[in-house]
């Protein structure tokens, strides 16, 4: 794949240096020469000092011929920016955008424009890891909307079903790992102390879950 | 009519106060706290401060009941992500832009919803040509999206149309004068207004009409 990023701060060069190593062609656009130093010994592809959506930078990172971009700056704006000019000037196939803010976020996810929000996102697992530490969150999916969280099953909750932990519209049990085996349980499955169930939550249930467990 | 304008320097207030003059209800959206507290002993209008690239902020102001939102950021894609929640957002009918950096003057099109984009370095240097050249034909502003524009031309000594009246120039169908400066006063162009050299003329015209005006004016190159 030809892929270009926009912004080589700690993503963008996590992100580059990634996507070298799989031997994808990638090339790594910043304002400031010295963000390069970020990449890895091993980096393969190429970098340039510039602007993100200047016309003349695009184009020599081969914009028209590329099939992914990735608007990794620290600025939402120039994101926003360089991710709809490379979408809809230059029709790459592939861009997404990291915007910090949640709303305008929202509003580009609208548009078209897929957007990473590491603002919500952070702050949703935080959040479940703070305050439900009987659960462990497992992965945070969208933009923090849903979880997919983990419970042990300790003793007080042994006998009780899966079931139990179904909320219709808000919770399902997507695995339970029995002694190190994975089964998809039925509902009606009893519960053993140590067994490891794997839930995925809109993110207000997960107090709900929290209250079920201590009870 | 409600004007929102996002960018409170300089520019910014003057073109509220001059709005205001106009009988525009303003209102001004800086995020800078010293600049929002300078705007409020400046203007009679709102000050909000908050980032106007924020959709919430946008909110709030109202810009949904704007008739007319102007970007005046020093950053050109600030006021490229405000022309875009203006128009594609808010639906607001009328936006308009400052131009910063010429380089991304291609960016300011409808798609971002630019309808009108003011580049002040290339008015400048425009003036300066127009300074300089005589019969030149000059852009001063593009208007729907560079489909025509306001244009200007001083007339040489040499024109062809010296002494003659503007009905009998037979101008371009797509084309109007808007008005005269000659020594510095300004005549309203009639069909019996007599030109001179000497006479900057002011004119509307689509992009494809724009050679035979010149040719009109200052005569064929």
């Amino acid at each position: 794949m030809r892929v270009i990023i926009v912004g080589c701060g700690r993503v963008g060069s996590h992100l580059a240096n990634a996507l070298s190593a799989e031997r994808h062609e990638v090339v790594v656009v910043d304002m400031n020469p010295l963000s390069f130093s970020r990449l890895s010994r091993e980096f393969g592809g190429r970098m340039l000092t510039g602007i993100g959506f200047d016309r003349d930078i695009l184009q020599k990172a081969d914009v028209e011929g590329a099939d992914a971009l990735a608007a990794t700056t620290d600025s939402d704006n120039v994101n926003i920016v360089v991710a709809v000019t490379a979408k809809e000037t230059f029709k790459v196939p592939h861009v997404v955008a990291r915007i910090y803010n949640p709303q305008a976020a929202e509003i580009y996810r609208r548009e078209g424009i897929p957007t990473v929000t590491p603002t919500l996102w952070a702050a949703n697992t935080m959040k479940t890891m703070i305050a439900n530490p009987s659960l462990s969150a497992v992965a945070t999916l969208g933009s923090g909307e849903v979880e997919s969280v983990m419970l042990e099953i300790p003793k007080g909750l042994a006998g009780r079903k899966v079931k139990d932990f179904i909320i219709p519209g808000e919770s399902v049990v997507g695995a339970l790992v029995r002694r190190g085996r994975a089964e998809l349980p039925s509902a009606e499955a009893k519960l053993e102390l140590g067994d490891k169930l794997h839930i995925t939550a809109v993110v207000s249930a997960v107090p709900k879950l929290e209250k079920l467990i201590s009870h | 009519m409600l004007a929102v304008i996002v960018g409170g320097g300089r520019g910014g207030s003057y073109l509220a106060q001059d709005l205001q003059s106009q009988g525009y209800k303003v209102k001004v959206v800086d995020r800078r706290t010293d600049v929002v507290a300078k705007l409020r002993q400046e203007i009679d209008g709102e000050v909000i401060c908050g980032d106007g690239c924020n959709p919430q902020i946008l909110e709030q102001v109202g810009a949904e009941k704007a008739d007319l939102v102007v970007a005046i950021l020093h950053d050109d894609e600030d006021n490229l992500v405000v022309c875009r929640l203006a128009k594609h957002h808010f639906h607001v009918r009328r936006v308009i832009a400052r131009v910063n950096n010429p380089r991304n003057e291609w960016l300011y099109t409808k798609a971002w919803g630019v309808d009108v984009a003011i580049s002040q370095v290339h008015l400048t240097a425009k003036v300066i040509e127009e300074e300089i050249g005589l019969g030149e034909l000059v852009t001063l502003l593009k208007l729907n999206r560079g489909e025509a524009a306001l244009v200007e031309l001083r007339l040489p000594e040499t024109s062809p149309c010296q002494g003659k009246i503007i009905r009998d120039l037979s101008l371009p169908a797509d084309t109007v004068l808007v008005s005269i400066v000659r020594d510095g006063k300004l005549v309203i162009p009639r069909g019996d207004t007599r030109l001179q050299a000497g006479d900057e003329v002011l004119a509307v015209s689509t992009v494809a009409a724009e050679q035979a005006l010149k040719d009109i004016l200052a005569g064929p190159a």
